[in-house]
């Protein structure tokens, strides 16, 4: 009889393996990962003391694996969790359908699934912390993807030093935790002095894992310059895997949720993420820029959500850990298709696109992410806004305000996207005729001659101008404008929408997720 | 296999001292230089030096995973660096042999100078640390040899941007974790995780030296195929960067 978590972390790397051999067919590699993802998320739906029968093999979901003398185990509290993991997985895969983000995104990404379902199921926490080291360096691969040149490995190495510097700290937490361990627990000052040094190791490693320490590290550099469905793997099951990781440290230890310094770290750095975050969003001049400021926003969150610990707090971060991946991913493909079209997604260069299903998958994703009435983000954001308000009613507002702040930065695109720039040329052009017949009025200016504003002579009609070149906005002749992309968005958009409306679909996932803690009780 | 770990612990025996001034040596080297044709056999000096502090402390069989896998490690960077120079030299882009032709003398000595002076305030710094916070449960060599490779480490994360030196700072400084915790720990399994995370970091920087010298699809073929195709350029040498 198989143990399941062996299942769990061989699954996706024999499905990592065919995704490469196969990567020259894009449908049947992402077929493939979706196909293992969903094979575990069935496996891990089962109730967790039942043995499931696959053709040629039974599986036990609750026998451990030996491995290196360690045993790796589906536990109980780590069930739903890994179970929204690959879920989160397949919808990004899914959403990535027709929208190729580098040769790494499918077999890398499945090799990264099961290093952070490594981290998840395995014990002591000192392994937890290489696996994830592990993840991080695969997840550089992803990053890069298939760039080239000079400095284009700034993202990359941002995210792999970040996550190398929070291995250390994690190691040295589980040195001080296991030395600690005689310690009489009736003593709170014996535990404070004893476990002091682990409580500012643990919450230091985990974020720098999740990016909300130093401000900006990797998470701006990330969104700017990897494939934006690579974003979303990281923003929801990268940092989802830190979240749920996190949550178990929370449920294993009693001095780290009693302690004040912890408590008071995750409030603040929560606090700051959103502050900075909400000043900056409105004011960005791209799409991926306003994205590093949502991810932000998505991380303070998540850290004020800890600091509540209640069982709405951890509902709220397993629905947002599902919510995320709908909303991001649509945004992303948004933001995927722009990148395509004008070969950048600053607003200054995605003038006058006009494409309505980028437009959809931008808007859509984008508002949901932030959490706008009728959407899937909503029913994100209100859950959180229930576990928060009773906590700190200024945090709530500040979350409010940052979201608001990123929505003004993806309307600002929007809107740019669709702004007319033959009308803005027309406009400049009769500013400047004006003001020449009045200088006309006291000197000779050739208003037509040399002296007038060159506008590109070779712009035909339907072209854009972008800083003074002609630039066809027609997107035919583009897989873009192909049914199957248009069918990816046009899916994504109905889910998230329906999904606001109904929330009860997918909220007994989140409500199972929270039953498995036992530490608010 | 047996005949190389019990040379592997003869060697081990030799004294700390020694091991210290070649990792001292190394560092300051790998931190001060950025050609990868001496950082990279330096490194694995390097890592048969770590390879035997550990085993000073564990048993050598487990203890040779370290230098092993950073030998490995260093022959695909140095396959990866080839590439990328190869490439470079294909685009005309040798900024290390311009500046061996024309050296500017106003600014490389400045460069190099500041490098020197940031490795003696890292090794000042490893030598204050331990006597300031001995790190617990290991002997006071390990100490020292684990706070220079992580000082050494974080400077060149800190200073260098190119991935090939920027990544020989994060082995060095996964080096010295092992270092330090390795001695808590001992198990075969942190040692061979710690070993596969080497690996594995060593696989990302190389496709990233890769991608940095923009040589990630390019149909770039080593030494006489490359000459074949383009006589003129290939056959000047590949730029020793050497500062």
């Amino acid at each position: 009889m198989l143990p399941a978590a062996l299942l769990v972390i061989a699954v996706p790397l024999l499905a990592a393996g065919l995704a490469y051999a196969l990567r020259r067919w894009g449908s049947l590699e992402l077929l493939i990962a979706i196909g293992a993802c969903g094979l575990v998320v069935y496996l891990l739906a089962r109730p967790i003391e039942s043995v499931v029968a696959l053709p040629g093999l039974q599986v036990d979901l609750d026998a451990p694996l030996d491995l290196l003398g360690r045993a790796l185990r589906v536990r109980a509290a780590d069930r739903v969790p890994l179970l929204l993991l690959f879920a989160c997985a397949a919808i990004v895969f899914a959403l990535s359908w027709r929208a190729p983000q580098g040769w790494p995104f499918v077999p890398v990404g499945l090799l990264m699934l099961a290093a952070v379902s490594s981290a998840l199921m395995i014990r002591p926490f000192v392994f937890a912390a290489l696996a994830l080291e592990a993840a991080a360096a695969l997840a550089a691969l992803m990053i890069q993807g298939e760039r080239n040149g000079e400095r284009s490995t700034l993202a990359s190495m941002r995210y792999l030093i970040t996550a190398t510097l929070a291995l250390p700290l994690l190691l040295g937490a589980d040195y001080v935790i296991g030395r600690a361990g005689g310690v009489n627990v009736a003593d709170a000052e014996a535990v404070a002095t004893a476990f002091g040094p682990a409580v500012i190791l643990v919450i230091a490693g985990f974020a720098l894992l999740m990016g909300a320490m130093p401000l900006f590290m990797w998470v701006h550099p990330v969104a700017k310059d990897a494939p934006p469905m690579v974003t979303t793997f990281l923003a929801t099951v990268g940092l989802g895997a830190s979240s749920f990781l996190l949550l178990t440290y929370w449920q294993e230890y009693d001095w780290l949720r009693d302690s004040e310094t912890a408590l008071g770290a995750l409030r603040m750095g929560g606090a700051v993420l959103l502050l900075f975050a909400g000043l900056l969003a409105w004011a960005q001049r791209s799409f991926s820029r306003v994205l590093a400021c949502g991810i932000l926003v998505e991380i303070g969150c998540v850290l004020l959500l800890m600091s509540t610990g209640t069982q709405v707090s951890v509902e709220a971060i397993a629905f947002s850990t599902l919510a995320r991946a709908l909303s991001l991913g649509l945004l992303c493909i948004g933001i995927w298709r722009l990148r395509e079209l004008r070969g950048s997604d600053a607003f200054a260069d995605v003038r006058n696109t006009r494409d309505i299903w980028t437009a959809m998958a931008i808007g859509t994703g984008g508002l949901s992410f932030i959490g706008l009435p009728g959407t899937l983000g909503f029913v994100s954001r209100w859950a959180t806004a229930r576990a928060y308000s009773g906590a700190d009613a200024e945090g709530l507002v500040l979350l409010l305000l940052a979201g608001a702040s990123v929505a003004i930065g993806l309307l600002r695109g929007l809107i740019i996207m669709f702004s007319d720039v033959h009308a803005h040329v027309a406009a400049i052009d009769k500013t400047a005729e004006d003001v020449a017949t009045q200088l006309s009025l006291f000197d000779e200016v050739d208003v037509d001659g040399e002296d007038a504003a060159p506008l590109p002579e070779e712009r035909a009609a339907g072209d854009a101008v972008i800083e003074g070149e002609a630039v066809p906005v027609s997107t035919a002749g583009l897989h873009l404008s192909s049914v199957r992309s248009r069918f990816v968005i046009g899916v994504g958009v109905a889910l998230v929408l329906i999904l606001g409306v109904w929330p009860a679909i997918i909220a007994p996932l989140a409500q199972a997720a929270a039953a498995q803690y036992s530490f608010y009780r | 296999m047996s005949q190389l770990i019990e040379l592997f612990d003869q060697l081990s025996q030799a004294g700390a001292a020694s091991l210290l001034i070649a990792l001292a040596a190394t560092s300051s080297l790998i931190a001060i230089i950025r050609n990868w044709r001496i950082t990279l056999p330096l490194m694995i000096i390097q890592y048969v030096a770590v390879g035997l502090l550990l085993a000073q402390v564990i048993e050598p069989g487990v203890a040779l995973i370290k230098p092993l896998a950073g030998a490995i490690v260093c022959f695909a960077l140095s396959i990866a660096a080839q590439r990328a120079d190869v490439q470079r030299a294909e685009r005309g882009e040798s900024v290390a042999l311009s500046r061996l032709q024309r050296p500017n003398l106003q600014r490389t000595p400045a460069q190099l100078l500041l490098r020197a002076i940031a490795a003696m305030l890292v090794l000042t710094a490893a030598f204050g640390a331990v006597i300031r916070f001995p790190l617990p449960g290991s002997a006071r060599e390990l100490d020292l040899g684990a706070y220079m490779l992580i000082g050494y480490g974080v400077l060149l994360v800190a200073t260098a941007f190119e991935a090939l030196n920027a990544g020989l700072g994060l082995l060095m400084l996964l080096s010295g974790v092992e270092l330090v915790f390795i001695p808590l720990e001992p198990s075969i399994s942190v040692s061979v995780l710690l070993g596969l995370m080497t690996l594995l970091v060593g696989v990302a920087i190389s496709y990233l030296t890769l991608a940095d010298g923009g040589a990630l699809h390019a149909n770039v073929e080593l030494g006489i195929e490359n000459e074949e195709l383009n006589p003129q350029q290939s056959s000047q040498p590949s730029s020793p960067q050497l500062f």
